[in-house]
């Protein structure tokens, strides 16, 4: 009974001391916190992302003359990724802010990456994010001061309202959580779909302009009697591997 | 003095934690990356010291991983700690000894704690609106099992490394 209490009281104690962290989190009491944990790991993490994102290019041997290769290698494709960027939003009505991307959340499920960008630069939940050549790879779902969280294309919570590039247009809703490849369902079951078709935004989402690409079509499932079908969509870009993003804040002038 | 620099190594021991848990999120491949490195080393401390400090060593850990989560501040802090206090309870009452096999065991049981809070706890906040990464039921318990299955096998080494290194701390070597 004594033991029982005691771990009541304990167990009321931290209740009461995690109660109080929210408290001063959510009165800013703790950004000092936030700042300085961000300041040590911030460029680490994003040293590590750039590491795992650029591996295939790094090499496997350690002298300093490979090294320079692979640091030369992971700058050209940086420089051509924000190349592809910027031409494709030059052209383009879009006020867009660019950002690199930190390093990937440490939540137990989900591909939520964060970027150096937030609240202060006009980002807000919802904001498309896309990278080269105007690829969507994702969308804001939490923005801080300097800080956003991205839900990559996969990430299971994901949706976006698309449309398949065929003569019939079919509208649908790209789905994570299938691995590394994603779904679109909800595609009306008299509608032809092929094997091939390149997947865009259709529009129909506030805030995400259409004609964003988004993947191609890899599979066509579809069950007799079923009102709707479902594709298999490959994405345009290998989400893992996302250095450099650019996030439209506004899609019209 | 002595319990200043007990708390300034408790301090280092929790960011030093933190920082593996970060890198081994972000080097290890998928599902390895799921090993809970801050349960695991925790756990350990707590059967080799036999201390319930832990808890708050946890929290501090936990605390500086705050900033890298989607999840709502508070979430995992205030699940982790629950999870480490429940290690802790059957480490006083079921896995008294400090056998490899009873560390392992506990860490299964405190990771388990730990996820039901969480789950529990995002299920009430995304009733009130919250956006709350779980992936659904069945990826969440899938990364749960997982998470439980790798920290086990992770204090299981832990824990028989320190045994070799320090006799002491040997299961048979436990006085009455």
């Amino acid at each position: 009974m004594v033991r029982t209490r005691s771990r009541a009281r304990t167990f009321l104690g931290i209740s009461a001391v995690v109660a109080v962290l929210i408290a001063l989190h959510a009165a800013g009491a703790l950004s000092f916190v936030d700042t300085g944990i961000r300041a040590v790991f911030d460029s680490r993490m994003q040293a590590l992302q750039r590491l795992r994102a650029g591996e295939d290019s790094a090499g496997g041997e350690g002298t300093s003359l490979r090294s320079k290769e692979a640091e030369i290698a992971l700058l050209l494709e940086e420089n051509k990724e924000l190349r592809a960027q910027l031409g494709f939003l030059s052209q383009k009505p879009y006020r867009h802010v660019g950002a690199d991307v930190i390093g990937k959340t440490l939540d137990p499920v989900g591909n939520v990456v964060m970027i150096d960008r937030g609240e202060g630069d006009g980002i807000r939940p919802g904001n498309p994010v896309v990278a080269g050549d105007g690829i969507i790879v994702g969308k804001v779902v939490r923005a801080e001061d300097r800080r956003a969280h991205v839900a990559l294309l996969h990430d299971p919570e994901s949706r976006l309202a698309a449309t398949v590039v065929s003569a019939d247009k079919s509208i649908g809703l790209v789905e994570g959580g299938f691995g590394v490849s994603v779904r679109m369902n909800y595609i009306p079951q008299n509608e032809r779909v092929n094997i091939g078709d390149m997947v865009v935004t259709s529009g129909l989402e506030p805030g995400i302009p259409r004609g964003l690409l988004i993947g191609t079509v890899a599979a066509v499932e579809k069950e007799a009697y079923q009102p709707f079908q479902r594709a298999v969509i490959t994405p345009e870009r290998a989400l893992d591997k996302i250095t450099v993003v650019s996030v439209i804040v506004q899609a019209e002038e | 003095m002595r319990w200043i620099l007990h708390t300034i190594a408790g301090i280092g021991l929790a960011a030093l934690a933190a920082a593996i848990q970060i890198a081994a999120s972000l080097i290890l491949p998928d599902p390895l990356q799921l090993a809970n490195v801050i349960f695991a080393a925790f756990i350990i401390v707590m059967v080799a010291k036999n201390t319930g400090i832990v808890i708050w060593l946890a929290a501090a850990a936990y605390l500086l991983l705050e900033p890298f989560m989607t999840a709502p501040f508070g979430l995992t802090l205030g699940s982790a700690m629950f999870g480490m206090l429940v290690g802790y309870w059957m480490h006083e009452t079921v896995f008294t000894n400090r056998s490899w096999y009873a560390a392992a065991l506990l860490s299964i049981v405190s990771v388990a704690a730990f996820r039901i809070g969480y789950g529990l706890c995002a299920l009430a906040l995304s009733a009130f609106g919250m956006r709350v990464p779980s992936g659904g039921a069945g990826a969440f318990l899938a990364a749960a099992l997982w998470e439980s299955g790798l920290t086990a096998a992770l204090v299981a080494f832990g824990s028989i490394v320190i045994s070799f290194f320090f006799p002491s701390l040997r299961s048979k070597d436990i006085r009455a």
